[in-house]
């Protein structure tokens, strides 16, 4: 009898190994089964890397199918980028707190941090099926950017004051990169949104047939640079991806549609490939139309599957109102942004009368301080965002300490309480006042001073935060226009010296790694702190541009940066990193917050899951919703 | 009536040039081109353009020499047919404009056809009813019409059909029948979209086609031939419909060379609401952001229709009334 019994179950168990070994190590979608029996498609096993990378479910683990519905603001596609394209070197943590390997899984530095490493997943293959290796990389290295024929820049952190980082092949799955300075944080720059090094691995033996250089009937580099350009790679159905999903179908201005990569090369904790939905159907919205009333719509009417950007602040209760109705609820994830809007003031003016003017602290703090910040929030944000000093994200990973929150909050409260008799009197004391009896403040020459404020005429709330602010200006005797106007033309008006102000709707930044031009004058771009000349002179090493005024604070943080970026232990780097911003405290403002911190509503139909309970999304750099592993989102039924 | 139309057409070809031109040069006023448009969209998702990139950019473009040369290098590619690319699409000019072509055309025409067919009929109506109670409901509601702009019709009926049926009837085409072929279902689904902004769009078109109508005809009414006719005993349809109507006819024929430039310029903020995928959104766009060859090859589309819209007014009155061609 216990023979019997033993041997039934051997036999148990051999049958059952059989049937593990026949149906093989990883599970797939059923959508793929046909196509697996008819023989078009390799097995599951073949597919996916010899060690896929795993990654945990949010909430549980999955089930496959499903169309996710979602809608995008125009034919550049960045908000569906930002969902489906953000598998850089690393990813972004879920909760943004610090990076994770992603698609480089091992990396070494050496000492000083000028030579590293990196081992990327082996086995990956191109959606089309064939290898992902770093030779994709090197095409976009060597072929692509470091071809003076195409206009493709080297990114940010690849060039050193003229001088670009070399790169070598030890490998198929390992590369060597030499810089010419110390550049701990190359592989977080190189993972930031979706417009890094998950643009960087491009499929070379795909784009050969489009590059001059290899297909001679090709006589321009329109078609090549349409589909490495990070606006418009998703336009093409036939260029393979190894991003979780690939482009099926695509009609300018109204649809895109996507379906799973069948060679993604990630599986869940139970050996599932990765993603759990089928398909994505993303509407465009029409040129010219307004995306947020857009989206309200559809979102009402129960149209969208999960949606977070572009929902306006005021829509919330209409939102709130309807999620019965429309099957969904709505998670607050946070923007992130520091300001919005963020006064940028400008040390580089044409006019030294205006600079003299700004490089006074008195000047600042009477601006910073008669703003009626809290009148802000409650008029233009129904009172949601919190009122505070420009200041960086709070999220950032140097505040996390405790010392890191203490300056996190001494910077944010610094001379942001509203005083106005107060900024009268720091007027008064360094000569501004109404010397021809106009009623208006006067330069301490006796000059007319007048206070003009560029805005962009897209953000209908940073204009309306601005007539607020202009009547707390008016009022302390500053006589202030505001200087609506296109963007492009702020821009102009930037780099030829003549902006004082200029209010920048929602900013967002992160230490070093997202827009470091926001506490420090060093990025070459518009919304360089204390204007784009004084980046543009630290970039160019002193050809071009604004000089800081010598022993002033902004030569200072200047010279902070560049040690900072420097230091190879993070530790180290954070602690520094708070040193820098104290002078912020101290010496500050040197440019202005007014509210920050909005919510950021994101829609999710109640069949929806796994979308984690926090995200930011003012910063693209953050990557998300990408960063929240839209690939482990499923719909059940 | 031949000399007529050939003097028509000789007029027609420098005024065309001209139109180039200006469209052009309108195109070229803002300050700064579309590479620092670019560059800071660029920017802006914390992705930088060098100086080099942004002049090599400027090289590939053609946008480094003076204004003639890129006028006459952009004329010679435009009635070649090659409108070049759109900076802001990635993509041929040709394709864009094509794509959007059928669901502009479909939705005017329509309106066309239900503003002309409707509101002619009615204005009539009015003119040989004059103040009767119904002139009075139809003047009535005509200033309505005339009065509501065309997207808040189509935004009440975006609303009135959502709260209704829980459908929300945004652009032309559900999802699934998007670059589909033409079945019978996706046809159905089609119709079931199209409705919303031919009526939004056709109730000021019918108000405005019916006060014309109604203006015209009673101006000729009571012209002496209309009496003399009466006299003669000649019945009261022959009498509008035969000569009365053709007469009050002429308006109307002359504003169509308006209409056909209507056609793929009219409703533009109705598009933008209900997000339907027409041209004039498209053109709207790239104006605002400075897309050269997409908003110029656009506009100059739109002068020459009026100006072909004119040609054929100006045809269709010579046929219609002797008295023209041959002055």
């Amino acid at each position: 009898m216990n023979k019997r019994i033993l041997f039934g179950l051997i036999l148990l168990l051999l049958v059952s190994v059989g049937a593990v070994t026949a149906q093989g190590q990883y599970k797939q979608s059923p959508m793929l089964d046909a196509d697996v029996t008819a023989g078009t498609l390799p097995p599951v096993d073949q597919r996916l890397p010899p060690k896929p990378v795993v990654v945990d479910p949010v909430d549980e683990v999955g089930t496959y199918g499903g169309t996710w519905h979602a809608m995008d603001g125009d034919d550049h596609l960045g908000y569906t980028s930002q969902t489906i394209f953000t598998d850089n070197f690393l990813k972004w943590n879920r909760d943004a707190n610090g990076m994770r390997p992603n698609l480089a899984q091992t990396w070494e530095w050496n000492a000083d941090a000028t030579q590293l490493t990196v081992h990327i997943v082996q086995g990956i293959k191109w959606s089309d099926g064939q290898p992902l290796t770093v030779d994709d990389y090197l095409f976009w290295w060597n072929d692509l950017v470091n071809d003076p024929k195409i206009p493709l820049d080297p990114p940010d952190g690849t060039q050193f004051n003229g001088q670009l980082m070399q790169v070598d092949k030890v490998d198929d799955y390992t590369l060597h990169f030499t810089f010419p300075v110390p550049n701990p944080l190359f592989l977080e720059t190189q993972s930031r949104g979706s417009y890094y090094s998950s643009n960087h691995f491009v499929p070379a033996h795909y784009l050969k047939q489009f590059d001059p250089k290899y297909n001679t009937a090709e006589t321009t580099n329109d078609d090549l640079l349409a589909r490495v350009s990070f606006d418009s790679h998703l336009h093409f159905p036939d260029m393979p991806t190894f991003q979780a999903w690939k482009v099926s179908q695509y009609t300018s201005g109204q649809l895109l549609v996507l379906d799973r990569n069948p060679y993604y090369w990630k599986v869940d904790s139970a050996g599932n490939q990765l993603p759990y939905i089928d398909h994505i159907e993303v509407k465009i919205a029409a040129s010219g139309s307004n995306v947020a009333e857009q989206i309200l719509q559809a979102a009402i009417a129960g149209q969208l599957d999960m949606q977070t950007r572009t929902i306006d602040i005021k829509d919330i209760s209409t939102l709130l109102d309807n999620q019965d109705q429309g099957g969904y609820h709505v998670v607050m994830w946070n923007q992130g942004d520091f300001a919005s809007p963020w006064l940028i003031l400008h040390y580089d003016n044409k006019d030294q009368g205006l600079n003299d003017l700004m490089y006074m602290k008195e000047f600042r703090r009477a601006l910073s301080e008669s703003i009626n910040r809290d009148q802000i929030n409650q008029v233009v944000n129904l009172g949601l965002a919190k009122a505070h000093q420009f200041v960086l994200s709070a999220e950032s990973p140097e505040f996390q300490s405790d010392a890191g929150k203490k300056v996190y909050n001494d910077w944010a409260t610094s001379f942001a309480q509203f005083d106005p008799d107060g900024a009268k009197k720091m007027l008064d004391s360094i000569g501004v006042v109404d010397k021809d009896g106009d009623g208006f403040r006067d330069r301490p020459d006796g000059t007319k001073l007048d206070v003009v404020v560029d805005v962009p005429s897209s953000d209908q709330g940073t204009i309306d935060s601005m007539d607020l602010i202009k009547q707390d200006w008016d009022a302390i005797g500053l006589n202030t226009t505001l200087n609506v106007t296109a963007f492009t033309n702020i821009d102009q008006r930037i780099l030829s010296g003549d902006v004082f102000i200029m209010a920048w709707p929602g900013a967002a930044a992160w230490g070093l790694i997202s827009a470091p031009g926001a506490w420090t004058p060093v990025e070459n771009t518009d919304y360089n702190m204390g204007g784009q000349l004084l980046g543009q002179w630290y970039q160019t090493g002193g050809k071009q541009g604004v000089a800081p005024r010598a022993g002033s604070a902004l030569e200072t943080l200047q010279k902070d940066y560049t040690d900072l970026i420097k230091i190879t232990d993070p530790q180290e780097r954070y602690a520094k990193l708070l040193e820098a911003y104290q002078l912020h405290i101290d010496e500050g403002p040197f440019s202005i917050g007014t509210v920050g911190d909005h919510p950021s509503p994101t829609i999710v139909k109640n069949n929806f899951h796994n979308v984690p309970p926090t995200g930011i999304t003012a910063s693209w750099d953050l990557g998300f919703p990408g960063s929240a592993d839209p690939e482990q989102f499923y719909i059940s039924s | 009536m031949g000399k007529y139309i050939f003097q028509r057409i000789l007029i027609f070809i420098p005024t065309l040039i001209l139109i180039a031109f200006f469209g052009y040069l309108i195109m070229e006023l803002p300050p700064g081109d579309y590479v620092t448009q670019y560059a800071s969209v660029q920017n802006a998702r914390g992705n930088k353009m060098s100086e080099q990139a942004q002049e090599t950019m400027r090289q590939e473009l053609g946008l480094d020499q003076p204004l003639p040369g890129r006028f006459v290098a952009w004329f010679g590619r435009f009635i070649r047919g090659d409108f070049g690319n759109s900076f802001e699409l990635n993509a041929p000019v040709k394709d864009i404009i094509f794509d959007r072509l059928g669901a502009t055309l479909l939705v005017s025409t329509c309106v066309f056809i239900v503003s002309w067919g409707i509101g002619i009929p009615l204005g009539v109506y009015s003119a040989t009813h004059k103040y009767s109670k119904i002139d009075n409901i139809l003047t009535t509601l005509a200033f309505i019409g005339l009065g509501v702009p065309d997207f808040l019709i189509a935004l009440a009926l975006l609303m009135l059909t959502w709260s209704m049926t829980g459908q929300l009837l945004t652009g032309l085409q559900s999802t699934q029948y998007v670059s589909a072929p033409w079945t019978l279902p996706a046809i159905l689904d089609l119709l079931a979209h199209l409705w919303l902004p031919v009526i939004a769009v056709a109730v000021t078109g019918i108000a405005w086609v019916m006060r014309v109508m109604r203006g015209n005809l009673l101006n000729e009414l009571g012209k002496q031939y209309v009496t003399t006719l009466r006299a003669k005993g000649v019945p009261e349809r022959t009498v509008v419909w035969r000569h009365a109507f053709r007469n009050a006819l002429h308006p109307l024929i002359a504003a169509l060379g308006q209409t056909l430039a209507f056609l793929i310029n009219g409703f533009a903020i109705t598009s933008v609401v209900l997000n339907v995928p027409t041209l004039q959104a498209v053109y709207l766009d790239a104006t605002i952001k400075q897309d050269i060859p997409l908003a110029s090859t656009i506009l100059v589309l739109i002068g020459f229709l009026v100006l072909a819209g004119t040609l054929i007014a100006d045809i269709l009155l010579a046929w219609l009334d002797p008295r023209i061609r041959y002055t």
